[in-house]
């Protein structure tokens, strides 16, 4: 069983993100975080496969958590699938290049489960 | 004579509605005056310039796309619904912004938070279109306001 760590400061977003995944993606197990913050401090507590995360989050940002896992060298590796509204090409650019893979809102439960296989089975991030 | 703006805002809002609600709606027209809500919310954004996007629920449209939004059975809670609409907003904005003055175009936008009044808050900034969504069980109506910097700027990027 894997452990993908939804971020998102939104609790029905992180709902229907954990529902999509129960019902289509067997082999993994939710864990939830409504801030970078939260991501942060859990991913310090337990073995994450995933991080799947929002970008416009108060407290800390999904940009800024990005930074910190990449800053740290026991998570560095971790694989990280940015879920957002996000729009701007400049941004979006920094993120993958800082290892991320990009999907953006609104998504079906078919590009989110494939960017999940895809995070599972592919090279990191 | 075409409004690029409100064509621009209506789009962004019928592809959110459909692709993160499954909600298509009945029809497209504009907004009404007076009623008083059943949710709204507000969503600023800052950068080149700054805007803020409003969504107002009326009629029990919203409580069914709450619903849908958290794929649960039973009914979604007060919470539930007034967290929906703020995250239909988010994506509405989202996809809206890159399009108003080029997808290179940073903008920080705000975490949304729910109004009472139809009133805005900012003194700043004048409403530059809206839209309104006709649902069987009723109206989700979008507002987008900028300040005149932004209304240029839009104007000049898609000239």
């Amino acid at each position: 069983m894997k452990n993908v760590l939804v971020v998102d400061d939104s609790a029905v977003m992180r709902q229907m993100i954990k529902r999509m995944i129960s019902l289509h993606v067997q082999e993994a197990n939710v864990i939830e975080a409504g801030n970078g913050q939260e991501a942060f401090e859990v991913l310090g507590q337990q073995s994450i496969d995933l991080v799947l995360s929002d970008i416009n989050m108060p407290v800390m940002n999904g940009e800024q958590l990005l930074e910190k896992i990449r800053g740290t060298e026991a998570l560095r590796t971790t694989k990280v699938l940015m879920v957002s509204t996000e729009g701007s090409a400049a941004r979006i650019e920094r993120l993958k290049n800082l290892g991320a893979r990009f999907l953006r809102k609104p998504f079906s439960h078919e590009k989110l489960c494939a960017e999940i296989r895809g995070a599972f089975g592919g090279p990191n991030g | 004579m075409a409004d690029p703006l409100h064509d621009l805002l209506t789009q962004a809002a019928t592809h959110t509605l459909e692709g993160l609600c499954m909600a298509l709606p009945d029809s497209i027209g504009e907004p009404m005056q007076g009623e008083a809500p059943r949710a709204a919310v507000e969503i600023g954004f800052t950068g080149p310039f700054s805007g803020s996007l409003v969504l107002r629920a009326f009629g029990s449209v919203l409580d069914e796309i709450a619903q849908t939004m958290t794929m649960a059975d039973e009914k979604a809670s007060e919470s539930e619904i007034g967290d929906a609409l703020g995250e239909i907003a988010n994506v509405v904005c989202g996809n809206l912004l890159p399009k108003l003055v080029g997808e290179r175009t940073e903008f920080d936008v705000h975490s949304p938070i729910r109004v009472d009044t139809l009133e805005m808050e900012s003194t700043e900034l004048s409403i530059a279109t809206a839209v309104a969504f006709e649902f069987m069980d009723g109206r989700i109506e979008c507002q987008l306001a900028l300040s005149d910097e932004g209304k240029k700027a839009v104007l000049e990027a898609r000239s």
